[in-house]
């Protein structure tokens, strides 16, 4: 049985249950709410990225339900993201934000992982000024405050 | 200016920032911080949250961020934690000038976790203070066992205390230590993990060499400092006020020298303390109560699923780690280093209880530092454990006899086809005194004829055409078992140096190649992302190698290559 669900921007999306389901937010509605064909708004999601979280969904239908290894280091894994998923995140920088922020909202974990995961890939290696062109971000430090706010915080050695 | 939109909102949230932080390194995470204004803001908690200095850094920074410390974390490579522990320049408000100095321990006061990796504190009182003013405190972890009577003290009252690690694998100390300390701790209602990882010297006139001659010798005060005792009174305190108070899950007991059997073992395993789920066993140089150990094991472990058993430097007596493992009802993990023992076939015989109770449940074993392994015992455990899924095996020295002979290889397939990991010392050599006499050498006599044979006749002299057929083939088997693995992600090979010859040397130099030798044979190796050669394998490789690699293996991330 197909779900309705509403964008933000009042667009409505006919999903199947075990597609919307990816979503634990929606899953919990939908068993809080028994059957009924009332669509389901979802306010803090535009149609736009609602459009690529479905298709992430649509996607990973079958996927087996994640178990978290406490004892993985996550930097080790951030290497491995499925190909599908990698050019599935190759959006402009706002869209990938904007999918993190949904996928936390509608409890998609898979998704906020590798949302998160492709956000610390564009950073690692780069310089403050090169992370700021990326994600389109001013500089209001003066470089002396820069350099001061460096030093302060340089004591780690990188494991 | 505030950066764009949804970019700052991630940042802002401190459980999304916190899952993009974990995929970063701190040197990538202090270049976040340096991007703007607000991302510092929100980004330099996260960072000093978990706070380990490796280097001298400006104090400014650890002064504002105090309240944010969750996690120390001092290591001998950072220079500047005497300052760290002594005195921090005070910066007052009005001037930047520095006054007094301010320690670390009256500052730090919302700790959940420290760990002091050497002894920086000259004053012990500077670490009961700190510990004082952190309550709260889930995790500890202590250079050294040998404190003054405050620090046994302010443990005793660490009533949140999860985790307590002395980790000082090279040092040694006297008994009354220890038996402070667990009379400090062994009551504590949460505390379920308890690293004791040090040797220490039972006889108690070392505790004078120690200083602790000036220690309340509470013998005489209405409380026996003795083992039993001990543990009595500590069962009585924790369970007294919550009769379902958490019990000890993981354990890691200290070596004990100048008396056979370790003292702690029977008393711990008796108390009721305990609700193992992983063990590390001292290594003990005569073990007469097996039998009691394995039936307290057997009736008070029942959860135990992980071993470890580090061999001292010297001949230990087996049989208590054999009695854990015929007491426990399931082991998946058994980590071992064997030095030697009395028993000549010890490591064998270990080896064997472990195939014989766990073959159906085991996922990983790892021999690290051994001076000699049992090449049959490792065959067993391949041939026979099917979930096995890491095999790891690394000798003591370079000259360490852990290999596993290629003859015995091929005495049977390996079952072990979901296995992920495996580092293999191989051996080409026949070893006449490597032998044991079981009921399946009975039915391998004829070939074990011939391997004793090579053994008599030398490696060198193997020169007939039928000989080196012989060794092909043997040497093709072990390939081709390797090849069915094809689950695995990581292969580390290297060669048994304790028949060291140069022929042998330049043998394992074709092995890898495709025209001489058994590549051919790894080409499922689909899932494979790591390969590490030891030794000389790779000298005789070229184009056509690294083409197959590249085609077969579409994973592969690294290789390493070692050896000459």
């Amino acid at each position: 049985m197909p779900v309705i669900l509403v964008s933000s921007d009042a667009q409505e999306f006919k999903v199947d249950k075990e597609v919307a389901e990816r979503s634990i937010l929606i899953k919990n509605m939908l068993e809080d709410v028994g059957e009924s064909d009332s669509p389901i708004p979802l306010p803090n999601v535009t149609a736009a990225v609602l459009t690529k979280v479905i298709e992430y969904c649509e996607h990973h239908r079958n996927d087996p339900v994640q178990v978290p290894d406490e004892t993985d280091d996550p930097r080790k894994r951030s290497n491995d993201i499925e190909e599908w998923d990698m050019k599935f995140m190759q959006v402009d920088q706002e869209m990938l934000f904007e999918i993190i922020l949904a996928a936390n909202y509608l409890d998609i974990k898979p998704l906020l992982d590798v949302g998160c995961k492709t956000v610390a890939n564009i950073i690692k290696g780069k310089t403050p000024e090169e992370i700021r062109k990326a994600f389109n971000i001013v500089n209001d430090f003066t470089p002396e405050e820069e350099a001061q706010i460096k030093k302060e915080n340089e004591w780690a050695e990188d494991r | 200016m505030i950066p764009a939109g949804a970019a700052h909102t991630v940042i802002a949230t401190p459980e999304l920032a916190l899952l993009v932080f974990a995929h970063l390194t701190p040197y990538d995470r202090v270049q976040c911080i340096r991007v703007c204004k607000a991302w510092a803001c929100h980004l330099e908690p996260l960072h000093w949250a978990d706070f380990c200095p490796a280097t001298c850094f400006d104090t400014k920074g650890l002064l504002r961020n105090l309240p944010f410390i969750r996690t120390v974390n001092l290591n001998p490579e950072f220079t500047g934690v005497s300052e760290l522990a002594h005195g921090l320049p005070r910066i007052s408000k009005s001037s930047e000038s520095s006054e007094t100095a301010v320690d670390l321990n009256t500052l730090c006061t919302h700790l959940r976790q420290f760990k002091l990796q050497y002894r920086c504190f000259e004053e012990t009182s500077h670490l009961v203070i700190l510990l004082n003013h952190n309550r709260f405190l889930t995790h500890l972890t202590l250079p050294d066992v040998s404190w003054n009577l405050g620090i046994y003290k302010v443990i005793s009252r660490l009533r949140h205390l999860q985790h307590l690690a002395v980790e000082a694998p090279t040092e040694s100390s006297g008994r009354q230590p220890t038996l402070f300390l667990l009379l400090a701790c062994l009551a504590l209602p949460d505390l379920t993990e308890l690293i004791l990882d040090y040797t220490v010297l039972w006889d108690s006139k070392d505790d004078e060499n120690f200083g602790y001659s000036k220690l309340p010798n509470l013998e005489g005060g209405g409380l026996r400092l003795d083992v039993e005792t001990i543990i009595q009174e500590s069962v009585v305190a924790r369970f007294s006020e919550n009769p379902s108070a958490s019990k000890i899950k993981l354990l890691h007991l200290p070596h004990c020298s100048g008396v056979g059997m370790n003292p702690f073992v029977l008393p711990l395993l008796a108390s009721g303390l305990l609700n193992l789920e992983s063990c590390s066993i001292p290594w003990v140089s005569h073990c007469p109560a097996r039998w009691d150990v394995e039936k307290e094991v057997l009736e008070h472990c029942p959860r135990l699923k992980h071993l470890t058993y580090g061999g001292g430097m010297g001949y230990s007596d087996y049989e208590l780690v054999r009695a854990f493992i015929r007491g426990s009802l399931r082991l998946e993990g058994f980590t071992s280093s064997f030095f030697g023992s009395e028993n000549k076939y010890g490591d064998e015989e270990v080896i064997q209880d472990l195939v014989a109770h766990h073959c159906n449940t085991l996922r990983e074993v790892e021999f690290t530092e051994c001076r000699r392994l049992s090449s049959r015992g490792q065959q067993a455990i391949l041939s026979r454990c099917k979930q096995l899924r890491r095999f790891w095996v690394m000798s003591a020295y370079p000259e360490g006899s852990s290999g596993i002979r290629f003859t015995d290889i091929s005495r049977s397939d390996w079952v072990c086809l979901e296995l992920r990991e495996l580092r293999l010392t191989l051996n080409r050599h026949f070893d006449v005194n490597n032998g044991y006499d079981d009921e399946s050498d009975q039915e391998d006599l004829e070939a074990d004829d011939i391997e004793n044979l090579y053994a008599i006749i030398g490696y060198e002299s193997l020169v007939s055409d039928a000989d080196l057929r012989r060794l092909d083939q043997a040497a093709k088997r072990v390939y081709t078992q390797i090849g069915r693995l094809s689950k695995l992600e990581k292969l580390t090979l290297d060669i048994d140096r304790s028949h060291d010859t140069e022929a042998e040397e330049r043998d394992y130099q074709w092995e890898l190649t495709l025209s001489k030798g058994k590549l051919g044979e790894l080409a499922d190796l689909k899932q494979l992302k790591s390969l590490r050669l030891e030794a000389d394998f790779w000298t005789r490789m070229g184009q056509a190698e690294v083409e197959f690699m590249h085609e077969r293996w579409p994973l592969l991330e690294e290789i390493i290559l070692c050896g000459k």
